[in-house]
């Protein structure tokens, strides 16, 4: 039987998405940075979250990206389908 | 505003059938046949979270796909149900140089975007309940700044949802910039009641019974005020319809249901004419 106590317990992010979604700020596309969970729009510098599975676009809730912690091993903008 | 969601967003759908006697039900039923969708349409749903439009919207498509209606009474919102009125053709896109490749052309589909996490995760588990895993998705954005690009959709729908905003200029312009040239702007909301003996039914019905309603039903007093009074301040009809011509919208109409308690608000992004 399904269930489900408190919330989507690890919804999966469906990438399908990011094909309309753009950064609300710069409108510009977003890239999908898997390790964090997180949308990333590199023009205006910063991160927006992904919450069970439903990306927070609001530009308030958005975390500014450190310069100096940018990874060099980040994944390639196109995902994979898997 | 945030907050008064957050309270209310676990109550919402026993609240509203309370306070409209499940009338709202019908409000939203009418609307979504006023919009009168056909197959391929992509939509914009905003400040939708807990799902009545989006559901009411596939549902509709899939009962045409089932059973066409012949459309004959002439509604004072301009309707076309003929194949194609609101998606446009995919050889124009081509032309245009449109992006479609992200959704299959032919495909219905509704994005619902609210500014409260919790009734997009009502929304959510409801469309999961309901079996409805495709077809539909889930941002988290602001009404006045969205995450989409120009020219995107060709219906976009908010459904008591802008008199909550701060600003509703900017929501109107926003609607604008992301719906494609001949897409539609749809609006149902509370409005004002013309008729005055009714109006003071309503107003000691607003201001009596709802908040007690609140309370005894959500344990909110506040909340439900707060609504209450975020209706009597919003534009009435012809106001709210003039805000709309401002954004840019075309072809902008009017319908009152139940007296005006609530209207249905309509624009066009019509082409550009040359001149």
């Amino acid at each position: 039987a399904r269930f489900s106590t408190s919330l989507f317990y690890n919804t999966p992010f469906d990438e399908t998405i990011l094909e309309v979604l753009v950064c609300p700020v710069s409108k510009k596309p977003l890239r999908y940075d898997k390790e964090k969970n997180e949308l990333v729009c590199e023009e205006s510098g910063i991160a927006y979250p992904i919450v069970d599975g439903i990306p927070n676009l609001v530009p308030q809730d958005a975390r500014i990206i450190n310069k100096d912690t940018v990874d060099r091993n980040e994944s390639p903008p196109k995902t994979q389908n898997k | 505003v945030y907050e008064v969601f957050k309270n209310v967003a676990g109550k919402y759908d026993l609240m509203n059938d309370a306070m409209s006697f499940g009338i709202h039900r019908l409000w939203k039923d009418h609307f979504i046949h006023r919009m009168a969708p056909v197959e391929g349409t992509k939509l914009l749903d905003v400040a939708g979270g807990t799902g009545d439009i989006a559901f009411r919207f596939l549902q509709y498509i899939q009962s045409q796909n089932d059973d066409p209606i012949m459309v004959e009474e002439s509604f004072s919102i301009p309707t076309n149900i003929e194949a194609g009125a609101y998606s446009i053709p995919s050889d124009y896109a081509e032309e245009e140089k449109i992006d479609l490749s992200g959704y299959k052309e032919d495909t219905s589909h509704v994005t619902v975007c609210d500014i409260n996490q919790e009734m997009l995760n009502v929304g959510k588990s409801r469309a999961e309940e309901a079996g409805i895993f495709t077809g539909i998705d889930w941002v988290q954005g602001n009404a006045e700044c969205l995450p989409f690009e120009d020219n995107s959709f060709d219906a976009y729908t908010i459904a008591y949802g802008i008199r909550n905003c701060t600003h509703v200029d900017k929501v109107l312009t926003e609607a604008f910039r992301v719906l494609k040239p001949g897409g539609r702007f749809m609006c149902l909301e509370f409005s004002q009641v013309n008729n005055l003996g009714l109006r003071r039914l309503y107003d000691s019905y607003s201001f009596e019974v709802i908040p007690v309603m609140g309370q005894v039903l959500a344990r909110d007093w506040k909340s439900y005020q707060y609504l209450v009074e975020s209706i009597r301040q919003f534009p009435n009809q012809k106001k709210f319809a003039a805000m709309i011509r401002q954004a840019g919208f075309g072809m902008v109409t009017y319908e009152n249901l139940t007296f005006g308690v609530s209207a249905i608000h309509s624009g066009y992004k019509l082409l550009k004419v040359v001149k």
